[in-house]
């Protein structure tokens, strides 16, 4: 079966402080001096593949991964490390630089559903949501594109009985659903407490990713020119940054009792009667 | 006669009031050892012998006196204030050991602004009192990874390092004064003054003790005027760390001080995301601070001395700035790695050792060889690789650090597969060449075979401190020196 | 332009999702020539309403069969779309909501967008703002072509009521859906009941700053003692310290007691909004810069099961004092 993982690189917020939200003209904010990170319901998609084709595998089913994204070279070093833990093939879908793909998750699904369209593709998993963008559709675009049935949610997909099916657990309103599927399908994950993280290659297995090749699709080669690439949904008008924190005020206090009592006696008292 | 635990805890109730005497089992199982000993103790094993109490100590007449009923009557004693210790230095392995806790002792005690001393007790967080300490304008010097969890008395014991070293100098170019307390209750104050020519500097005989000896109480260091808005940060990718270490000789010798000089290899950049902007490449950066003039100088200077060498390409300095902004490890940090061992059975280690310029890249080169070509469990790691991050006039350090997969053993045997045998290999390659075998972290309760080697004939003047000091050896046992 | 609001009735949180539309209509319901409600239904149709905050022209009341099949939802939406043309449609903040906007919005050629904040028309175009960036920035945007398909942002507990309308045209749609054929088993394991976690007064929310497990749990005991609610950062959740009922954030509840102590988290973009219209946030973490200061009323730089222990133990004195004092007046009046 060939399946894949559609995930995004994004800098690692965390890194950012206050003064670093600034953006230029084109209301591009400038991360280039933070570190990049799979983002995390990405990472989870990941994992949790790899560990399904584990499975998969024991059934004596032949199983084709594939990780897939669209960025630009700064994507590579990260494509080679999902080689190292365990793709089969690593693909990377490259565009002008200069088109603001952020904002535009309908641009983001036609690139990739034609790539699936186009190798074959039984199962195409995706994280929920991730930044720039934070756009969180994505996934429903794939599935609208290729015309398959899509799952949100996941939390965790198994080996089903059937070999042309899988079990699909989700997150509902108030419960959780277990779903037999039949492929093809696209799934979306959300928070999945089973693969939280990527694996960490070995040294040897580093060493072999070395040696095999990315392939670099652009999107003229999947039949996109690009005017199609322009964001024909919605225009940006402009960013906001955080309102201005307010001022906190610390408490002094030589031991942890001294702290607490003070925070009890001048703000606790009233609020907690 | 030997005291039972239960009398053990009596007396010690007596001494100090019950409160202050910790028995319950959970908190006596956490002290029973450090970070040395994660991996097990993550899944709930406890190997080491759970300690009979653990004191929280109030003041200096209270360490003389649970010293002196413990010297006694012979029971081994564990200090500890900030628990950050990395080498098994706190492990408890004397059954009904006590561990002599200092965290509560935590008054900051003066800070000087004439003659630029701050004076602290033994469980001061070192964060705090740079917090303290930069409001006034004045900094320690003192960074190392643990600042956020660390407590001034540990880190004196443990002779502990800082990320600005190479211009503040580690932490016993920075202690002044002290007041220790000795096994027979004796207190002892080393009084602060610039320098003396007074004998040999005693000072020596208690930083670096690691409890061993006596039982720091109370510090005092030197102060510096902080000035963070000229710090400047400069950083280079370059193809190898024969270079790296060429350059960093060239920048120590002629002069410069800069606050940060850190070398990294390809494979240890990797877990900093140093690859994202030097992939396959070493990374060589510096930190130049103090005052305008000075930091400017050494910035100019040092960047004059690297741009000569054509390998060497120029990195967004702000790339090693907000990396180096997020290096430190506070509990946050610690949760993070814990989960990562818990669900991934993946952990990392590292061993620091040093040598002079003229043996550095011998040490590199040959402890990463031996460990490729002889480690049986090569297969299971998935780092090998090292820095340099604390240079010298005469020669500079080396942090080697490996990450592997816990395959195969049971959570008590991962250290013996691992890390002992991996930091063995590196001990005897430094040692072979002429290195010393810890740099930072103190010796601990680990590399105490290779004690002997390491001082050689040196050994007869440390082991004169323990018979002096320590004769009925109840101060950390097995800690510094081996167990005979 | 001619609105409608599209919602599920068999949904656990009908009335707080109608509270988020009700914000957004606020803003914007004046510039609509009608309002409708469309509302799905499974079993029984409804005969209660909740309190919607602009007059509604009309609810039509659909009646799905698969509830747990988007595809049936969409069939129904496109087939109503082309009997009632609407110009712009309001989903809510689930899941559920934000499937729908998108995926109906790509079948009508429209534009959707997910997570809103606001909206307003000016000049005749439709304009948003939503978070972007992990919730550290939030952007403006116009879209282009109608239908406009949004699902509104998560907002604080405040539920609104149910009503009767009797006055009110009110229409039942039934139409033939067709199976979701790719589907051969379902079964739903029903969480555990609601924690009272969102529309509480005091609650204490615990991050990666307290260490383990072990501490968590402890911070659980003291929350319960204290009668706070118990809420976790992602990080706690993901480490399974913590239920993932208890997640606090951009993917989880948003809350906003009067009284909120934010312990050992270090305050990003997406955890912070889950608490920052709180009345009064209390935070507590070991690294004074931590960016959860910043959303802070009073902070607290220490050890967080150091401090909350003695907070603990200071309210219980507190408590003491009082039962007590009362018992003394209760003595006085024997």
């Amino acid at each position: 079966m060939k399946i894949a993982v559609c995930f995004k690189i994004i800098a690692d917020y965390d890194r950012l402080s206050g003064k670093d939200w600034e953006w230029d003209e084109c209301r591009f904010v400038d991360m280039s001096f933070v570190r990049r990170v799979f983002n995390c319901f990405d990472e989870s998609a990941l994992e949790t593949v790899l560990k399904l084709s584990r499975q998969l595998e024991n059934v004596s089913d032949t199983v084709e991964l594939t990780a897939l994204t669209v960025d630009d070279e700064q994507g590579d070093l990260f494509l080679k490390h999902l080689m190292a833990v365990g793709y089969d093939h690593a693909v990377r879908i490259c565009c002008n630089n200069r088109l603001d793909l952020r904002f535009n998750p309908l641009v983001i699904s036609h690139l990739i559903s034609r790539y699936i369209k186009q190798e074959g593709q039984k199962l195409v998993v995706l994280g929920m949501q991730g930044g720039e963008g934070d756009n969180g559709q994505t996934g429903f675009l794939v599935a609208e594109q290729l015309g398959w049935p899509c799952i949100r949610e996941v939390i965790d997909v198994v080996r089903a009985e059937s070999p042309d099916c899988l079990k699909v657990f989700s997150r509902i309103d108030g419960a959780i659903l277990k779903q037999t599927i039949k492929l093809p399908m696209v799934l979306i994950m959300g928070h999945s407490l089973n693969s939280p993280y990527l694996r960490v290659p070995t040294l040897r297995q580093k060493l072999n990713a070395k040696k095999k090749q990315l392939t670099i699709v652009s999107n003229i080669e999947l039949g996109l020119d690009n005017d199609a690439l322009l964001n024909k949904d919605k225009t940006l008008m402009d960013l906001y940054g955080q309102k201005p924190g307010k001022s906190c005020v610390f408490l002094e206090g030589k031991t942890a009792q001294e702290q607490a009592q003070r925070l009890y006696d001048q703000y606790l008292k009233e609020r907690l009667s | 006669m030997t005291l039972t635990r239960e009398a053990i805890v009596e007396h010690l109730k007596n001494i100090v009031g019950k409160e202050r005497v910790i028995t319950d089992e959970q908190v006596l199982k956490e002290n029973s050892h450090d970070r040395y000993k994660k991996f097990e103790t993550i899944f709930g094993v406890y190997t080491t012998p759970i300690p009979a109490a653990v004191v929280k100590l109030a003041d200096t007449n209270q360490v003389s006196d649970v010293l002196k009923f413990l010297n006694e009557n012979k029971i081994n004693s564990v200090a500890k204030t900030g628990g950050t210790a990395t080498e098994g230095g706190l492990e408890t392995i004397v059954e009904n050991s006590v561990v002599l806790d200092g965290s509560q002792m935590n008054q900051i005690i003066k800070i000087d602004e004439t003659n630029m001393l701050a004076t602290a007790q033994c469980g001061v967080n070192l964060g705090e009192l740079e917090d303290r300490l930069r409001e006034q304008g004045f900094t320690t010097g003192h960074s190392p990874q643990s600042k956020p969890l660390a407590h001034m008395g540990g880190l004196v014991a443990t002779r502990s390092i800082g990320q600005f070293s190479t211009l503040y100098g580690a932490i016993e170019d920075m202690v002044i004064g002290l007041e220790a307390v000795f096994p027979n209750g004796e207190i002892t104050r080393i009084k602060n003054v610039p320098r003396r020519s007074c004998g040999p500097d005693i000072r020596h005989v208690i930083i670096g003790n690691e409890g061993a000896l006596c039982y720091i109480t109370e510090v005092t260091v030197k102060i510096y005027k902080y000035f963070p808005e000229n710090n400047e940060f400069l950083a280079w990718a370059l193809d190898d760390m024969t270079t790296g270490f060429k350059i960093l000789r060239e920048v120590m010798v002629e002069g410069y001080r800069p606050s940060v000089a850190r070398l990294y290899d390809a494979e240890d950049g990797t877990q900093h995301s140093f690859d994202q902007f030097a992939e396959d490449k070493c990374v060589l950066m510096f930190m130049a601070e103090g005052n305008e003039h000075l930091a400017r100088a050494t910035a100019q200077g040092i960047a004059q001395i690297v741009e000569k060498y054509d390998e060497c390409r120029k990195i967004d300095s702000r790339l090693i700035e907000n990396w180096f902004n997020h290096l430190n490890w506070g509990p946050e940090k610690i949760a993070e790695e814990r989960e990562l061992i818990r669900k991934n059975l993946h952990i990392g280690f590292t061993t620091e050792v040093s040598g002079n310029w003229d043996c550095i890249n011998t040490i590199y080169e040959n402890a990463i060889k031996r460990i490729r070509e002889e480690y049986p469990h090569i297969e299971d790691l998935t780092m090998l690789g090292g820095h340099s991050s604390h240079s010298y006039q005469t020669g500079t350090n080396l942090y080697f650090v490996y990450d592997y997969d816990v395959k195969d053993c049971k959570p008590e045997e991962e250290i013996n597969k691992y890390h002992i045998a991996l930091n063995a290999l590196i001990v005897e390659e430094t040692l072979k060449a002429g290195g010393s075998m810890v740099h930072h972290h103190g010796i601990g309760k680990y590399r105490t075979p290779w004690t002997k080697q390491e001082h050689g004939s040196a050994y007869y003047i440390l082991k004169g401190l323990k018979d002096q000091f320590d004769p009925n050896g109840i101060m950390n046992t097995g800690t510094i020196y081996p167990v005979e | 332009m001619k609105a409608a609001l599209v919602l599920s009735f068999d949904t656990t949180s009908l009335q707080q999702q109608v509270h988020e539309i009700n914000l957004m209509l606020n803003n914007i319901s004046t510039g609509f020539s009608s309002v409708e409600l469309w509302l799905f239904y499974k079993d029984r149709k409804p005969e209660f309403f909740p309190e919607i905050s602009c007059p509604l022209s009309d609810i039509k009341l659909i009646k799905v069969d698969n509830a747990h099949s988007p595809e049936s939802y969409l069939q129904l939406l496109v087939h109503l779309m082309g009997q009632y043309p609407i110009d712009l449609l309001m989903f809510s903040s689930d899941g559920s909501g934000e499937e729908l906007a998108t995926r109906l919005a790509y079948r009508l050629n429209g534009s959707s967008c997910l997570k809103v904040e606001d909206c307003s028309l000016t000049s005749a175009k439709l304009e948003i703002i939503k978070p972007v960036y992990g919730n550290n920035l939030t952007a403006r945007f116009v879209l282009e072509s109608s239908p406009y398909c949004l699902s509104v942002a998560k907002q604080p507990c405040s539920p609104v009521k149910m009503t009767q309308m009797e006055f009110l045209k009110m229409e039942t749609i039934t139409l033939d859906q067709t199976q979701p054929w790719w589907v051969k088993e379902t079964l739903t394991i029903l969480d555990p009941p609601k924690t009272g976690l969102s529309d509480a007064d005091l609650v204490l929310v615990v991050g990666q700053g307290a260490k383990n497990k072990e501490t968590v749990d402890i911070l659980k005991g003291i929350a319960n003692t204290i009668g706070a609610q118990f809420g976790a950062s992602r990080p706690v959740v993901m480490n399974a310290w913590a239920d993932m009922n208890r997640l606090i954030g951009a993917s989880g509840l948003i809350i906003s007691p009067k009284l909120c102590i934010a312990a050992g988290v270090s305050g990003t973009g997406v955890f912070s909004v889950g608490i920052k219209s709180s009345g009064f946030i209390v935070a507590i973490n070991i690294d004074s810069k931590a960016r959860i200061f910043q959303i802070a009323d009073v902070g607290i730089v220490g050890d967080v099961q150091a401090v909350l222990s003695e907070l603990e133990k200071v309210i219980l004195v507190e408590k003491d004092k009082k039962d007590s004092s009362h018992g003394f007046i209760e003595d006085r009046t024997q």
